[in-house]
């Protein structure tokens, strides 16, 4: 359904997201990541694993952040280089006993770039990177689509219409595998009433 | 699924400031002393469910809000009664319309996995993370609570899209009331750019083929340019569209609004 990957497509992509206006809004460390990314070999290298669907330049950023939660989570050891790549990182800079660095430091790029290559992490990154799909975890989004759904009601309504709802690639993309029914093989539900 | 499974659970809030509103509703708002409008699922009322709340702004737009807008009547009469002395008034996400939900993609996560729940959260602004985690962990529960409302289908979306929008699904065969006719409702956030033109316009074509035996209603919330196939990466637009008749018989763009759902500007 996605677009075929390939290292000048995912360079390009880092190129454009580092530069957007968004990105640096959003996350000036997002868009020093994809700069980072954007001018390695071998950081595209890794990204171009990523599985189809979805920026693959933001799968390595996430690959990063999670051995970073992973660690705070477990209140494990952190990976070769985590502390200091957490030092960029807010939410871990205080918890690696680390004072925030600003993105723009200038060891910033020489840092991901070495905690993305240890062999170590490099190997944890790139599973990850294979086995995870890309998407926005952003639950806020639905308040923009709001307005549309209260039009749609507004006419369906007039219209004494019965809506069936299809979301594409949803933003927030929390199933049970059981639930997630092999299109090919796709079965009724029992109970059709589903509520509304 | 955050959006469709649980959208009308959430309750939202839509700060303004007067002098960014149309005449219309600007005199309602400052007579009311509002600086936001709440928006709830129906029935629900002050915060006995704890519920996620989530705020997003209106900003200053060359234009009111369209009068037109089902948004604009609802703010004008949630004004009204806030100037009657409703303080808790609030647009409600009616409740009375039964509607099927699916959710179409290659692969589906499992928020039940560990290691899922933790890639999920990986995928947060790490600027935001301290912030956006605890929002995010409340609309996973919300969402395992009610993960049963939604079909979930994977595989490949573009091949099954058009019986779905046909709704040659079985749920979509449910019988329908007399006088009633079933229509559907495709939506697509901040997704479409990631798809080849030929795919946006197999995308497109599917849904004009649908409309020929039912209307079809298209959400598009993405970046700007996309439905022209002349992507805008700076800023995304919200637009109706609407397919009757083996026609696409509108387009209309609602908004122009921040890609990360902090504010809305009405066209």
């Amino acid at each position: 359904m996605y677009r075929p990957r390939d290292h000048e497509s995912v360079r390009e992509s880092a190129h454009a997201m580092s530069m957007s206006d968004i990105f640096n809004t959003v996350s000036p460390i997002g868009a020093r990541f994809m700069k980072t990314i954007a001018e390695s070999h071998d950081l595209v290298e890794l990204c171009t694993l990523a599985p189809p669907g979805g920026p693959a330049p933001m799968a390595l950023m996430a690959a990063c952040q999670y051995l970073l939660i992973e660690a705070a989570d477990k209140g494990a050891e952190y990976p070769p280089l985590g502390r200091e790549l957490a030092s960029f990182f807010p939410a871990f800079a205080a918890a690696t006993h680390q004072t925030l660095r600003p993105v723009d430091h200038p060891d910033f790029t020489e840092i991901l770039f070495n905690f993305c290559t240890n062999p170590t992490n490099r190997d944890r990154l790139a599973d990850l990177i294979k086995t995870q799909t890309i998407q926005t975890t952003d639950v806020r989004r639905s308040s923009i689509l709001l307005p549309a759904f209260l039009q749609v009601f507004h006419e369906a309504r007039q219209r004494s219409q019965l809506l069936d709802v299809i979301e594409v690639r949803p933003p927030l993309p929390l199933s049970l595998s059981p639930l997630a029914t092999p299109i090919s093989h796709a079965q009724s539900s029992s109970d059709a009433a589903w509520d509304s | 699924m955050g959006l469709l499974t649980c959208w009308d659970s959430y309750n939202y809030q839509y700060l303004f400031d007067v002098d960014q509103l149309g005449a219309s509703v600007a005199s309602l708002a400052t007579q009311s002393g509002a600086t936001h409008v709440d928006v709830r699922p129906a029935g629900r009322h002050g915060d006995q469910h704890d519920p996620l709340v989530l705020k997003c702004n209106i900003r200053r737009a060359s234009n009111p809000i369209p009068d037109d807008l089902a948004f604009h009547q609802s703010l004008l009469q949630v004004l009204s009664a806030r100037q009657s002395g409703s303080s808790d008034a609030a647009i409600e996400i009616p409740n009375d319309l039964r509607f099927n939900r699916f959710a179409l993609d290659l692969h589906f996560p499992d928020v039940d996995d560990e290691a899922s729940e933790r890639w999920m959260r990986a995928l947060l602004w790490p600027e935001d993370f301290s912030v956006s985690e605890p929002r995010f962990r409340r609309a996973v529960s919300i969402l395992k609570a009610q993960r049963h409302r939604t079909k979930w289908m994977e595989g490949d979306g573009l091949a099954a899209l058009l019986d779905l929008l046909r709704g040659s699904h079985e749920e979509s065969k449910a019988e329908t009331p007399s006088g009633s006719a079933r229509a559907t409702v495709l939506v697509h956030s901040i997704s479409l750019y990631q798809l080849s033109q030929s795919m946006r316009q197999q995308v497109e074509e599917s849904c004009i083929e649908a409309s020929r035996t039912r209307d079809i209603y298209r959400i598009s919330y993405d970046f700007d340019g996309v439905l022209e196939g002349n992507d805008i990466m700076t800023r995304c637009g919200l637009h109706l569209l609407e397919y009757r008749q083996g026609e696409r018989v509108s387009c209309r763009r609602i908004a122009t609004a921040d890609v990360f759902g902090y504010w809305i500007e009405f066209d």
